[in-house]
């Protein structure tokens, strides 16, 4: 932040904001577009896209992180890793899912047996 | 002994071993404090690992177990959405969430998070009333986020879509446990209504010294019950009573009585369109309603005939000189005993073939747009939601965590306001200003997950 003090970052932060409420407007024109894409997976990998666009300009310029120095990525990178690292970790379950569906569990999903409180 | 100036332009690594200290105020008194004395030689020198305040790196740090925290719910999130069955995810419409609200919400936080640099960028140039007016303006937004957030929730609660113990209103499939459930839910309507009829009435009593009236037998009444249009022409109690005998009352005879298992199915699926029709198929419901509703006109045709023919033989009974021998004739008077109890019992199921043929042909002329009965009287039935207990859960999980996060945030701005915003504030700005924008990324994500996926 101290190498810029002077300098009036002001239209820049407000043109940030416009392209943040654009690509708003963008990812629920997407996610209500009918026949836009043949696939609903090809509309949320569209979605998060946006997403991460915005939440790349929020880092860039609202969190400064155009302007820090390395260390930025010290922080960030190995946290980064982390949290996908984790995601990915997840996906076998939601393969494995489907697998385990029977009767008792949809007839009874969140009654208290289901969790075998109050037994 | 330190300007300040030099030292934000050099990295603490050109210094060596000696002194460095950030552009962060507080940090430089409290180095001052430590060797003050000594100047440039000092050996106890302060030498911060990464070049920046220990205020932001504290911030960032949290940031780094933050973003760990969410990743993790999202992930799970991701996990549950897509691990259901194709297609069985609830939509939007079905759990009352308006996309457009979230939308908006994105952008009044998105919009705080401009407001917040503004702040921070008034502060550095120490004009304190506008960063002071560019905070208050951040604070009023992250409450108006909270108020949207809390309209949405209150809608969700009216409609029973939350979870709750020992069991929600939510059932994943229309059968005899989800059908026992409305019966139920309809008995303790009924008991809470006559309490209160009875409150009123003993009150009515005591006020007037008057007898009590005696108390409306609800079978009889129920059966009795021929009502032109329920909705507009009844009394509240008519109506409950009307409404538990051709749905629930109605479905539990007939799926006791008829064998066929599709035949069943379909009888249970019309009782869940009755309650909460937007989580059904409207084109199955369709034909549901229609086949139904041609073996109740053929009922009620055979059984209209039955009573003109119960009715003939009775009238057939009577002599038409009621001092002949015949009209004394005991086994005469027995076998019109007789028949007049089966009249009786015809016109009993007629009254109820009649009745569910009424509600039938209210909900078939209403087609699609029927409103159920939950949305109309706010009854709190069971509705039959497919995963609509995962998706409450898991959407109450996410935006309250982040709610909670907003309210976090909002108090620390608050917290910031009592002070003078020039610049030995401008890092507190920019630390929880970081955090504020981390808040507003997380949304970032969960609206297109939550709302558009």
């Amino acid at each position: 932040m101290s190498d810029h003090e002077h300098v009036n970052r002001v239209p820049l932060f407000f043109g940030v904001f416009v392209v943040l409420v654009g690509l708003t407007l963008a990812s629920f024109w997407v996610g209500n577009a009918e026949g836009l894409f043949a696939l609903p997976q090809t509309k949320w990998q569209v979605m998060i896209g946006i997403s991460a666009a915005k939440a790349a300009l929020v880092v860039l310029f609202f969190m400064h992180f155009w302007w820090e120095r390395s260390w930025k990525y010290l922080l960030t990178i190995p946290t980064m890793l982390m949290a996908i690292v984790l995601v990915v970790a997840l996906i076998p379950d939601i393969m494995h899912r489907r697998e385990t569906y029977n009767e008792t569990r949809l007839n009874h999903a969140a009654s208290e047996d289901a969790y075998g409180a109050g037994k | 002994m330190t300007s300040k100036a030099n030292h934000d332009r050099t990295s603490p690594l050109e210094h060596g071993a000696s002194h460095t200290t950030n552009g962060d105020p507080t940090l430089d008194r409290g180095a001052n404090h430590d060797h003050s004395d000594q100047g440039h030689g000092s050996v106890l020198s302060y030498h911060p690992g990464l070049p920046i305040s220990r205020g932001k790196l504290a911030l960032w740090l949290i940031l780094s177990t933050e973003i760990m925290f969410f990743a993790a719910l999202v992930g799970s999130y991701i996990v549950l959405r897509f691990g259901v069955p194709e297609g069985t995810w609830p939509t939007p419409e079905v759990v009352h969430l308006l996309e457009w609200v979230g939308a908006v919400n994105t952008c009044v936080l998105l919009l705080s998070s401009v407001t917040v640099v503004f702040a921070f960028e008034a502060a550095k140039q120490n004009r304190t009333q506008s960063a002071r007016k560019w905070l208050g303006l951040t604070v009023l937004l992250g409450f108006g986020f909270l108020g949207i957030k809390a309209w949405e929730y209150s809608g969700k609660i009216a409609h029973g879509i939350y979870p709750q113990r020992p069991r929600s209103l939510m059932y994943e499939r229309a059968d005899l446990n989800y059908l026992s459930a409305v019966k139920q839910r309809f008995a303790e309507l009924v008991s809470s209504q006559d309490k209160a009829t009875s409150a009123t009435q003993e009150s009515k009593v005591a006020r007037l010294g008057t007898a009590t009236m005696p108390a409306a037998d609800h079978q009889n009444t129920a059966m009795g019950v021929n009502l032109v249009n329920f909705d507009d022409h009844a009394s509240d109690s008519d109506r409950l009573l009307f409404l538990r005998e051709a749905t629930v009352g109605w479905t539990e005879r007939r799926v006791g009585r008829v064998r066929n298992p599709f035949v069943q199915q379909e009888m249970l699926d019309v009782l869940a369109f009755m309650i909460y029709p937007a989580a059904a198929q409207w084109s199955h419901i369709e034909g549901c309603l229609k086949r139904e509703s041609q073996r109740v006109q053929q009922e009620l045709e055979e059984m209209t005939a039955q009573k003109v023919e119960l009715q003939g033989k009775i009238s057939a009974l009577v002599p038409s000189d009621p001092t002949s021998e015949a009209a004394t004739d005991p086994a005469k008077a027995a076998e019109k005993t007789v028949l007049e109890n089966e009249l009786g019992a015809v016109d009993l199921q007629l009254g109820q073939w009649k009745n569910r043929s009424q509600l039938l042909s209210e909900v078939q002329s209403s087609g699609s747009a029927w409103v159920g009965l939950n949305d109309r009287y706010h009854w709190g039935l069971p509705m039959v939601l497919p995963n609509g207990n995962t998706w409450a859960s898991t959407y109450f999980l996410l935006t309250g965590l982040h709610a909670i996060h907003v309210l976090a945030g909002l108090i620390a701005f608050l917290l910031l306001l009592t002070r003078t915003l020039g610049p030995a504030a401008a890092p507190w700005i920019e630390n929880l200003a970081l955090y504020w924008h981390f808040v507003d990324i997380v949304w970032i994500f969960l609206f297109p997950l939550l709302y558009l996926f």
